[in-house]
């Protein structure tokens, strides 16, 4: 790509040829709307629900949600997993439990987490952290043993005592791939809200979308897939932000904003 | 100016539960203060295994020793600053960061620092070059800024490990004039490491060759080069003839690894 306005009117012409199928496949190949509203349909649905309110208000809430689960699990997993990565005792220690906990699926995880937590915001932020944190620790773990040893031993011939070797060196030098690990796993925090929201919710996106199935209000459906989407383009772009602002030196070739 | 004293050091390295291989073999060695000490061998010969041992990244069998000005060494630290063959510089921080960044793990003031950084700088042709981020460089340029660096935080001694080794001939050739230029300067003691016999003449005061499989000294060869060490002393006589004399040295050793690859050797 040569500058950034032929990205910009590029990634446009492919949300463009999107809305074309689907509208020739509505008008012209006449499908039931009640598979596939129109965009025209979908449009209304958005126009009423954001009028009444109630879209912004669940596209906060499930954000929020979303926000709150994967902090909570960052935070727990950025030390745990550059402790994983750096002392052979906390690898034996947590390596082996993380794997076997990252391939219990989060699903089936939802009755104790409903016994454990009950209705409330907590049992959502249970699910997200539940879906995000294994998978996490062992990503920052390997990013941050992905770092090459011969810098952390110039820093250690330059002085470097063992805390600034992590904080001065580690730290810094991984940060590039601990912020792609994150723009990661948000991203999957979105599956688990929806996990979480399915059931024992009475608000949210993923609660709308699983509601309006029952009403075959296929409109609403894709107004609520439309707002994650578009959340999720914003979270993306907000990652590619701070990326390109905190780790320049990092920048790739096809790198922008 | 320090000294550094090895006395009979040896590393073993295990390699299965009943086996091992001897990679150095009763090194003593020592160089004082302001030499320029090159140890020069075959690839394997444990050279480098030494240098990292003499850093504190690696250690050494028990009854080894590895003395500074005296003292026993334990683990890395700041008084011997290494050069690797690998580019280490850090990433995100400029040329000068890069430089100062020893002097800062010590708290030591902005000003000072910047003026010790300024100082490395000049002397090593960085000029023009200190805001730049290390990933705009050329590999001369960041082996440049990786001896600044180690200069700047005023070790005792310089460790370097075959620095030029990954640079094309004609830099490697602008570089060892450079910190030829460096040294004379600054005097200080420094274990220089190489497989390039002329490298290895046209930089250092003495030089140890090593033999490989146990990694032995073979012997020790000063040199007395009088006048300027500049790239034309290559084709001098003293040049041409501790040249053979190495050369020697390292041929026996080939002759014998090839002889032990065909199985009758030894």
């Amino acid at each position: 790509m040569t500058n950034k306005k032929s990205y910009k009117s590029t990634s446009f012409i492919s949300f463009a040829v999107i809305i074309l199928i689907w509208f020739t496949a509505t008008r012209v190949f006449s499908v039931n709307k009640v598979f596939l509203p129109s965009p025209g349909i979908v449009a209304e649905a958005l126009k009423r629900l954001l009028k009444d309110g109630m879209l912004l208000r669940y596209t906060w809430m499930s954000t929020k949600r979303v926000f709150i689960g994967w902090l909570i699990s960052v935070i727990a997993a950025l030390p745990l997993g550059m402790l994983t990565a750096t002392s052979r005792f906390f690898k034996a220690l947590l390596q082996p439990v993380m794997e076997f906990m990252r391939y219990l699926p989060v699903v089936a995880l939802v009755p104790l987490t409903l016994l454990y937590f009950g209705i409330g915001e907590s049992q959502k932020y249970a699910i997200i952290f539940l879906g995000t944190f294994f998978q996490l620790i062992l990503m920052v773990s390997d990013s941050v043993a992905s770092v090459d040893r011969n810098m952390i031993n110039a820093a250690a011939t330059l002085g470097a005592a063992k805390k600034q070797q992590y904080f001065r060196v580690l730290l810094p030098a991984a940060l590039p791939s601990l912020l792609d690990d994150m723009r990661l796993t948000i991203g999957w925090a979105w599956t688990y809200l929806v996990v979480a929201e399915m059931v024992a919710a009475d608000a949210g996106l993923g609660y709308m979308i699983l509601k309006n199935q029952r009403y075959l209000a296929t409109d609403v459906i894709f107004a609520g897939l439309i707002m994650i989407g578009l959340v999720g383009l914003v979270t993306d772009f907000a990652f590619r932000l701070i990326s390109y602002i905190a780790v320049p030196w990092a920048r790739r070739l096809n790198d922008n904003v | 100016m320090s000294e550094l004293e090895i006395r009979n050091l040896n590393k073993t390295f295990r390699v299965t539960k009943r086996s091992s291989v001897t990679a150095l073999d009763n090194i003593s060695l020592n160089v004082g203060s302001g030499e320029f000490a090159v140890l020069v061998g075959p690839s394997g010969c444990g050279k480098s295994t030494l240098l990292n041992i003499v850093a504190g990244l690696d250690t050494c069998d028990p009854g080894g020793e590895v003395l500074l000005d005296g003292k026993q060494i334990k683990g890395p630290g700041a008084d011997r600053g290494m050069v690797f063959q690998s580019y280490t510089l850090f990433p995100w921080l400029s040329v000068r960061k890069n430089i100062e960044f020893g002097p800062s793990l010590r708290n030591v003031s902005e000003p000072e620092r910047r003026t010790v950084a300024e100082k490395f700088i000049k002397e090593t042709g960085l000029t023009g070059f200190e805001d730049m981020l290390p990933g705009g460089l050329s590999g001369g340029m960041k082996q440049r800024v990786a001896i600044a660096r180690t200069l700047a935080n005023s070790p005792k001694m310089l460790l370097m490990d075959e620095p030029f080794g990954a640079l094309d001939a004609q830099t490697r050739a602008v570089m060892q004039e450079m910190l030829s230029k460096v040294w004379q300067k600054e005097r200080t003691t420094v274990l220089f490491v190489t497989h390039d016999i002329d490298e290895a003449i046209l930089m250092g005061t003495k030089i140890y060759v090593m033999s490989r499989r146990p990694g032995r000294i073979k012997q020790m060869i000063p040199v007395n080069i009088s006048g300027e060490r500049g790239h034309k002393v290559t084709l001098s006589p003293e040049f041409l003839a501790i040249k053979q004399q190495i050369m020697d040295l390292i041929w026996e050793e080939s002759e014998q690894a090839s002889m032990e690859v065909n199985g009758d050797g030894i």
